[in-house]
């Protein structure tokens, strides 16, 4: 064996999971196509927002990376919702792209127990269900643990107008072989679809025709390890299509990728292109479009609301319609691409698979799309991954929906699947009240600490922040030496206050919730036996294995009598396993 | 294995919903069902060699049902399902015609002209506990199920919805996603172009819905006499013991007990399990007359309650001497229907035996103690006895026919066999869910309105908005959170 665990992939996913395996003592190492995609950016550089600020915050509470690195090289950051309550207020940043990459690389390199290389995987090693390694063109590898963190590099292929070629994202190489060797180890897998808008130049835009919008002075970061440096921010510029860029939209359809049937993946609805944005909302006489800076260093700017998949002589026409961009350069034009993902419901809670032990599936090879929620999958699966090595006696990590925004994601993959890209947003989170941005680290922290990525310093500062909410909650003075986490405690005690009806309301959900989680399934249960449940709940309960009835109810296409045969059965079980416990000591 | 006579019911509450089941279940099962029903097409199902009934395999058939006289009744579809495959493991015809007590009636007469009886309540499940078909845990993971408030037993709900109530429901409902989809999109979206919530707007709609569903719930407790079943009024004069009777027999405590007369202002009525029947008991404000205006009222409503109700209990205090009003408020109950209770037999004795005999005036009289339920056996066995015998039938107010035998489409439109286990007491929780949510959701609905009063941002206000949507979820089985997304993804352009 060479390694404890290989992460293959070192996009967000693979950064979070390569770090946490490595801070957990196992010896790691990170495989990626090239150094150079190390933490890319490859859509917007920018983090943030509802749900996916959420995302940051409980990352960093755990003692992931995502937040500080964020915090360290962000040239724009502004509060979104202040006026929405609690609940929904999220942080979102402009990232210098460049620095953000050579910062997560730095992070790699330095960090003891974890080695990179570039490296093309090929394939999976597997013996008796067990990953013990992987294929590259570099030679064989051998491990304990795998963790795929591959992107959308499986099968990728890249649509620009009538071109098509295999690509994965940024000309980078697709993942061809990969992809066909995870079919042969018999995963299901959907095809999926993403794009991305042009990049231009900045010194060619007209700002004077645009909207500006500055950044915040916040007394925030992402990251609970204190307030970032100080620094110049960098604006964004806001200006919007119109019905001539509709017209040129409209009259080129029939050279649309999306439209001509070319594409077969299936895209996000959140993150439609330009096109579709226009095919599906005729009545709109115009949409925003955002010119956001991707570095300090770089005129390059990219321009946020218009991704296509166009050919490059209708890009240029649609996008100097556009006010201010009338004589704009393109740098890097547009693009849509196509990718295979595997069905994540294949996966146990904890992202390893359940048919082949060690493997871990994470980021958006599970079907999700967004920097945040690969961070977030890559962070779990890599704490699992290092637990099932390092500690098998104790369970491995599982959130559940009642705890964090990871636990809904995942939950979410795992139980439901997925038929598009999925993005995480508040609204999917049942308990969105008690998951706030503020209280990440009073929900996540301790957890983080019992695992082992918190270190001392997170932890001192946690244990002053709750300190400071005592001192405020028993009335008291907030002491000098805590001074500096007076306001976040103050905050806090004041939400709790304030809509302390909500929040006990809340809770009251929670509990409920609960009872079905606690109720566990025991593991060895053969569905196919289970002759009073349809023969579609068969077989969606025996794909997902569901540890609880809670999670049973979750999986899709499982009907309300299937849950009350479930029941039943469960209580018969339970039944006979006590008569049969009786009999023994009678007999 | 236990054999039975043939016995039959109307599987599925009557009144409301669009599919009425007829259960029939016994050795005569397969007599029955040829007799009264006529598959279509019967010529081109030349391959079936084994007939309307095969002796093995669950079959399923449309045609026609037809009476003794041989006039149509309905079509209908019949589904076999032959012994010991079956719920009960005897043969089982079920006979799915329209809905509408009428037809179901008529279906039901001409099967029990066919050769079968009718059916007591809990009788299906039963048999099929005693030919070892379900086990008595089962039955109770049953009900415990339909008792889980989760997502689903609402869809089973939903057949209530059919009618008037129903479409009032479904366009409250709408109304509450349409504005949860706006403020989910403010929220998640708040950089796109989606205009904020306007909060006096949003409190005004729930305000305005939750009065609607107020409506719906008056008009649900009112439609739910028309098949619930029994009801059992607690009547006698204040500080007998009546409230702690009902708790005594509802085995939890409900209704106020208080050591002063008159503290239970209101009717309040339970649902009580006795002998596996589910029973309405209603506790009566202490029927005297009152210069409290609240309490007139209580015991104006007290006197309807006993009018509509099956079965009277008259409560008398054993251990004070006789009182006229005793005799009086005894003499108002229907008499065949009533059962004299002596209580506080724990205490001495004060009320002579002529006394409680002129006050009983030739009814069952029982001596019970609601508070060491004493005697509570002997009671409960009597209500039993009243409720399944004759008398009993005669005086309920669905008609001669009991309204619910074992509810068995409720679950999935059919013949899931756990589903049928049910009977009596699953149409009975769903009466009552049904009217729960509907008041729940309206709370939740001027919970919203309040918050928004208050001064609440949206992602609290949203948190009762969401409450009343999840709780009408349940009752129409439709609308999840993930339906929100798709909404919202669907009206706005969002996302970059
Ligand atoms: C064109 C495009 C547009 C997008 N648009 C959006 C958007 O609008 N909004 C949004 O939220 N998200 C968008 N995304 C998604 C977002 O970029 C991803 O969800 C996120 O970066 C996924 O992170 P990851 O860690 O899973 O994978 P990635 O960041 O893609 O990293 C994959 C890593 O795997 C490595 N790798 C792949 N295959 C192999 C192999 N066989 N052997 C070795 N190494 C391998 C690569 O070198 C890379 O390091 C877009 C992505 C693309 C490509
Ligand atoms: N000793 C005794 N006290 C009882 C019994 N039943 C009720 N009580 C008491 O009588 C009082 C009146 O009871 P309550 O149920 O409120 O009477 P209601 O006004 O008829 O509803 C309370 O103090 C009860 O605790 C009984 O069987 N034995």
């Amino acid at each position: 064996m060479d390694y404890d665990v290989i992460v293959v992939g070192l996009g967000h996913a693979g950064c979070e999971a390569a770090l946490a395996c490595a801070r957990l003592g196992c010896s790691t190492i990170g495989l990626t196509v090239s150094m150079d995609n190390i933490a890319q950016m490859s859509c917007n550089p920018s983090l943030g927002g509802p749900a996916k600020a959420h995302l940051i915050r409980e990352i960093d509470a755990l003692g992931g990376e995502m937040g500080i690195a964020a915090d360290e090289t962000f040239i724009q950051m502004r509060m979104l919702n202040t006026s929405k309550g609690p609940a929904v207020r999220a942080i979102r940043a402009q990232i210098d792209k460049a620095a953000y990459q050579t910062r997560m690389r730095r992070t790699l390199q330095c960090q003891p127990g974890l080695v990179v290389k570039e490296a093309m995987v090929h394939d999976l090693i597997v013996r008796d269900a067990k990953v013990v390694g992987v294929r590259t063109d570099v030679g064989d590898i051998m491990s304990e643990a795998v963790i795929l963190a591959t992107g959308t590099h499986l099968g990728g292929r890249v649509h620009m107008g009538e071109m098509s070629y295999e690509s994965g994202p940024d000309k980078q190489p697709s993942a061809v072989k990969l992809g066909s060797s995870l079919r042969r180890h018999g995963f299901a897998m959907n095809r999926f679809k993403t794009g991305t808008p042009a990049r231009i130049d900045g010194r060619t835009v007209d700002y004077s025709a645009t909207k500006i919008q500055l950044g915040e002075d916040l007394p925030c970061g992402f990251s609970y390890l204190g307030r970032p440096g100080p620094r110049e921010q960098i604006p964004c510029w806001q200006t919007w299509t119109n019905e001539r860029t509709h017209k040129v939209i409209l009259e080129n359809l029939d050279r649309a990728p999306m439209y001509t049937g070319a594409i077969t993946g299936t895209g996000p609805r959140y993150c439609p292109a330009i096109e579709t944005k226009i095919v599906r909302f005729p009545d709109r006489p115009r949409h925003q479009v955002y010119v956001e800076p991707q570095g300090r260093q770089d005129q390059e700017m990219y321009l946020a609301g218009v991704s296509t998949s166009f050919p490059v002589d209708v890009q240029e026409k649609m996008i100097r319609t556009i006010r201010g961009l009338e004589d704009v350069h393109i740098i890097k034009y547009g693009y849509a691409i196509e990718y295979d993902c595997i069905d994540p419901t294949q996966l146990a809670p904890t992202l390893e698979s359940l048919e082949i032990g060690g493997l871990y599936f994470a980021g958006q090879i599970n079907g999700t799309s967004g920097y945040e929620e690969a961070a977030a999958q890559g962070l779990l699966a890599g704490i699992n991954a290092a637990m099932r090595i390092m500690r098998r006696e104790e369970q491995p990590l599982i959130i559940d929906r009642s705890e964090a925004y990871i636990g809904v994601l995942i939950d979410d993959l795992v139980s439901k699947g997925v038929d598009e890209p999925y993005r995480l947003m508040t609204a999917r989170a049942e308990y969105r009240l008690l998951l706030r941005q503020d209280n990440a680290d009073l929900r996540l922290t301790p957890v983080g600490r019992r695992v082992g990525l918190v270190g001392d310093e997170r932890w001192r500062r946690f244990s002053a922040k709750r300190e400071a909410i005592e001192a405020i909650r028993g009335g008291q003075e907030v002491s000098d030496a805590l001074q500096e986490y007076a306001d976040e405690a103050a905050e806090q005690v004041e939400i709790e206050t304030k809509f302390a009806g909500y929040i006990a309301k809340q809770r009251r959900q929670v509990e409920e919730f609960r009872k079905l989680e606690k109720w566990l399934i025991p593991q060895g249960i053969d569905y196919s036996k289970l002759t009073r449940l349809s023969r579609e709940a068969r077989e969606r309960l025996g794909a997902v294995r569901p540890l609880s009835v809670g999670q049973a109810s979750r999986v899709s296409g499982i009907s309300p009598a299937d849950m009350m045969a479930l029941t039943v059965h469960l209580k018969e079980m339970a039944h006979a396993e006590r008569s049969g416990e009786a009999a023994k000591r009678n007999g | 294995m236990f054999r039975g006579d043939t016995i039959a019911a109307i599987a599925t509450p009557a009144g409301i919903g669009g599919i009425a089941v007829i259960r029939v279940s016994g050795p005569g099962a397969r007599d029955v069902a040829e007799r009264v029903f006529v598959p279509a097409r019967a010529s081109s199902d030349s391959g079936d060699a084994s007939g309307l009934c095969p002796a093995k395999g669950w079959v399923s058939k449309y045609g026609h049902v037809y009476d003794g006289s041989g006039d149509l009744i309905d079509e209908a579809i019949m589904s076999w399902m032959p012994g010991p495959s079956s719920y009960t493991r005897e043969d089982v015809a079920e006979i799915s015609c329209h809905g509408g007590t009428a037809v179901a009636r008529a279906v039901l007469q001409a099967v029990l002209e066919a050769g079968a009886r009718i059916a007591q309540p809990g009788e299906f499940t039963r048999r099929a506990f005693l030919n070892g078909r379900i086990s008595l845990e089962q039955a109770e993971a049953v009900l415990s199920m339909i008792n889980a408030r989760t997502e689903r037993a609402r869809r089973a709900a939903s057949s209530f919805l059919g009618g008037r109530l129903g479409a009032k429901v479904r366009k409250a409902q709408e109304t509450i996603v349409s504005l949860m989809t706006l403020i989910e999109a403010s929220l998640d979206f708040p950089e796109e172009d989606i205009p904020d919530v306007a909060l006096k707007e949003l409190a005004d709609e729930s305000v305005r819905i939750a009065s609607l569903l107020e409506e719906a719930w008056r008009d649900a407790s009112r439609g739910r006499i028309l098949w619930e079943g029994v009801s059992v009024a607690i009547v006698g004069r204040p500080n007998v013991g009546k409230s702690r009777l009902l708790n005594a027999l509802l085995g939890e405590e409900r209704a106020i007990v208080s050591e002063s007369p008159g503290t239970t202002r209101d009717v309040v009525s339970e649902v009580a399990n006795i002998r596996g029947i589910p029973i309405r008991l209603i506790d009566t404000a202490g029927m005297r007359d009152s210069a409290d205006p609240v309490e007139r009222i209580g015991v104006e409503r007290a006197r309807t309650a006993l009018k509509d109700a099956d079965v009277a209990l008259a409560v008398v205090d054993g251990s004070v001497p006789f009182d006229r009003a005793d005799m009086e408020i005894a003499a108002q109950t229907p008499g065949k229907h009533a059962i004299i209770v002596i209580n506080k037999c724990d205490l001495p004795e004060e009320l002579g035996r002529e006394d409680a005999q002129r006050i009983a005036a030739g009814r069952l009289c029982l001596k019970v103690s609601a508070l060491t339920g004493e005697g509570l056996d002997r009671l409960e066995e009597a209500i039993e006895t009243l409720v399944l015998g004759d008398g009993g039938r005669g005086s309920n107010s669905m008609g001669p026919l009991p309204a619910a035998g074992e509810g068995g489409t409720w679950i999935n439109g059919g013949h899931s066999e756990i589903g049928m286990g049910l009977g009596r007491e699953g149409s009975e929780l769903l009466g009552m869910r049904r009217e729960d949510c509907l008041r729940r959701a309206a709370s939740s609905l001027r919970d919203v309105a309040r918050g928004v009063e208050e001064g609440m941002p949206p992602d609290m206000v949203s948190i009762d908005l969401r409450a009343a949507m999840d709780t009408l979820g349940e009752l129409t089985g439709e609308t999840t959170r993930e339906d929100i997304v798709d909404r919202v993804f669907a009206q706005f352009c969002v996302g970059k």
